[in-house]
């Protein structure tokens, strides 16, 4: 049998069941579009990370302690918990003996409650020293920076982020003005100009306090440091600048308990994590994908030994096995291609006008076809066993089938 | 040579670990042009008979030869092949496709043809005409009457120019003018020369055919020519 025709014979009985390949094919379209959508999400938030990793400055580099960097798991994550530490006279070794011009951003962060008369707002404390600005790309808005003289003389002197400002000074200037943080007093010298979410928080909802406070007014230990971003001011060099405070680091430390990960390796760190981030998602929609197949799996079944003596009529007009079975096989692969594809069109339609407002999302062509790809193998997948049944049926009892 | 030569053929089946011998040994000749009705009593392993000439199911013992050539162990797929190039089956419920016209209905045999048919529509319009439903091309087999079904798969069986026709109880569920047009429309084809096999338990139409063979308890009791 010709295609064209096996082609023709399959919309027929597709068609003539309108509702019931409609139905079975809603398996299919669900399944492909939570394969698209749940691609395009992951795939989504990993290009909007990246995309904030170029952003944060390329010549960046970021030490933690321990030798698994915890900058995945959360910067907060303290000396105590991983044993290893690096303390201020680290970083003091590092600006010594790195021969490459760099700038050494100590931090260590800590969530805070900011009061200004009756409003109170939840913020991130952001315990740091006068190069905070610089490595971060940060501008004053108004105001003055934190400076060194503010960290040497433990000043009680905050820069606060846009939000912070908009939200607790809606009318009046706030350079000046007493805030309270953590039911302590300090006094607002600057705010910083919004620059949005970035890899490590928003500073727009932080405020920057001088490191020394930290030891002194919330029992932190300044010597602790669970963030340093160091900029390599010639971004060409950040390889070697790594290198050298492995060096110099592993040598003061004995053992290599810390990590240095310059932009690419944290692109390549993130890029692997958020791969498997996005395979996972696309494995749990392969899941409703399976289940779409059974579906067409049944409807094949029911469809065979209600076409029985229509098999049986084949047969005897001269059908061998295999034009029965391409038959079933393509009216399978058929009922599963056109539910791939109106999947395809509905979730990209989805993705773009309605998640997009919410969630970044991106949807790739190679999850479209991926997508269409395996909708046809589990159509044909689960036609096999259907068709082969109607192929091996004895002709004559086929007939006499009523 | 002769067309059909059945030599000792059995067909034993086993339902419900009930062993039934539906053809108990039955051998005869049929000849190129022949016009032969089939008879017997329902039960009586005719149909059986029938199923295995039009190879459409295969002997427990026996040799049928076909042609000259073995059919009783073939394949099924050169059974298919066999279905299609040679016979010519005209069914009691007719055995139409519903959601195909009268016209598709006659070409589907090209479908599974073997060796290219060459204006396979022009024929199946003018198979169409000779069984005198020129006007029901288009139409669907519920559109028809029954005699007309049954004309369509006449049309149909004649489409791929098999050696044989095979019917089996052609008239079966037709009244007396859809049976006697069926008849009418088989005995021409007969004139024309084609050689036609068909079971009846009715013993006005077994009347018509040249030869009639009778099957009781899945034997050939009587053979009578002309």
């Amino acid at each position: 049998m010709d295609l064209r025709d096996s082609y023709k014979n399959a919309t027929r009985s597709i068609a003539a069941a309108r509702m019931r390949s409609f139905l079975t094919m809603l398996g299919i379209i669900i399944g492909i579009a939570a394969v698209i959508l749940l691609m395009a999400v992951g795939e989504g938030s990993k290009r909007n990370i990246l995309a904030q990793i170029q952003g944060s400055g390329s010549g960046n580099l970021y030490l933690t302690p321990g030798a698994q960097s915890s900058i995945l798991s959360g910067r907060n994550r303290t000396t105590r918990d991983t044993g290893a530490e690096i303390t201020m006279d680290d970083l003091k070794a590092i600006e010594a003996r790195v021969t490459y011009p760099i700038v050494v951003s100590p931090t260590n962060t800590i969530g805070i409650t900011i009061k200004r008369g009756n409003t109170t707002m939840a913020g991130s404390g952001m315990f740091a020293t006068e190069t905070y600005f610089e490595v971060n790309n940060l501008t004053i808005e108004s105001g003055r920076p934190i400076v060194a003289s503010d960290v040497s003389n433990r000043t009680r002197n905050v820069v606060i982020g846009a939000n912070v400002r908009s939200t607790l000074f809606p009318d009046v200037s706030p350079t000046g003005q007493l805030i309270r943080i953590n039911g302590m007093s300090f006094k607002v010298v600057g705010v910083t100009a919004s620059k949005g979410q970035s890899l490590f928080g928003n500073s727009d909802n932080a405020v920057i306090l001088p490191l020394t406070v930290g030891e002194k007014s919330f029992g932190m230990q300044h010597d602790r440091i669970s963030l340093t971003t160091i900029k390599s001011v010639n971004p060409d060099d950040s390889g070697a600048v790594v290198n050298q405070i492995t060096s110099i680091l592993e040598r003061k430390h004995g053992k290599v308990d810390f990590s240095v990960l310059d932009q690419k390796a944290l692109t390549s760190l993130f890029s692997s994590t958020l791969s498997i981030f996005t395979a996972l998602l696309a494995a749990l929609g392969g899941l409703s994908l399976v289940v779409g197949g059974i579906g067409i799996m049944n409807i094949m079944l029911v469809s065979v030994s209600e076409r029985t003596r229509e098999i049986g009529i084949r047969k005897a007009l001269g059908a061998r096995e295999r034009d029965i079975l391409a038959q079933f096989l393509i009216e399978s692969s058929l009922l599963s291609g056109i539910g791939g594809i109106i999947g395809v069109v509905f979730s990209v339609l989805v993705a773009n006008l309605i998640i997009r407002r919410f969630l970044p999302t991106f949807v790739t062509t190679s999850s479209v076809l991926l997508a269409v790809g395996f909708s046809i193998a589990v159509g044909i997948f689960f036609g096999v066993y259907p068709a082969r049944k109607a192929a091996r049926l004895r002709p004559v009892e086929a007939l006499r089938y009523e | 040579m002769e067309l059909i030569q059945l030599t000792d053929l059995r067909k034993i089946y086993t339902i419900g670990g009930v062993t039934i011998e539906a053809l108990a040994g039955v051998s005869l000749d049929i000849g190129a042009q022949e016009f032969v009705a089939i008879m017997g009593p329902s039960g009586s392993g005719k149909s059986t008979l029938m199923h295995i000439l039009g190879c459409l199911d295969s002997p427990t013992s026996g040799r049928y030869m076909f042609k000259g050539r073995d059919v009783s162990s073939l394949r099924s797929d050169e059974l298919a092949a066999v279905r299609n190039q040679d016979m010519g089956f005209v069914f009691q419920a007719y055995n139409l496709l519903p959601q195909m016209s009268a016209l598709e209905n006659v070409m589907l045999p090209l479908s599974y043809a073997t060796k290219p048919v060459r204006d396979g529509r022009r024929k199946a319009e003018g198979l169409l005409e000779h069984v005198g439903l020129k006007d029901r091309m288009k139409n669907r087999p519920v559109e028809m009457s029954g005699g007309e079904q049954q004309r369509v798969a006449i049309a149909r069986s004649l489409m791929m120019d098999p050696s044989i026709i095979l019917a089996d109880e052609p008239t079966g569920n037709l009244n007396s003018k859809g049976a006697r047009e069926v008849i009418d429309t088989l005995k021409a084809l007969h004139k024309e020369g084609k050689t036609i096999i068909y079971v009846t338990h009715d013993d006005n139409i077994g009347a018509q055919a040249e030869r009639v063979i009778r099957i009781r308890d899945g034997l050939v009791v009587a053979d009578e020519g002309d």
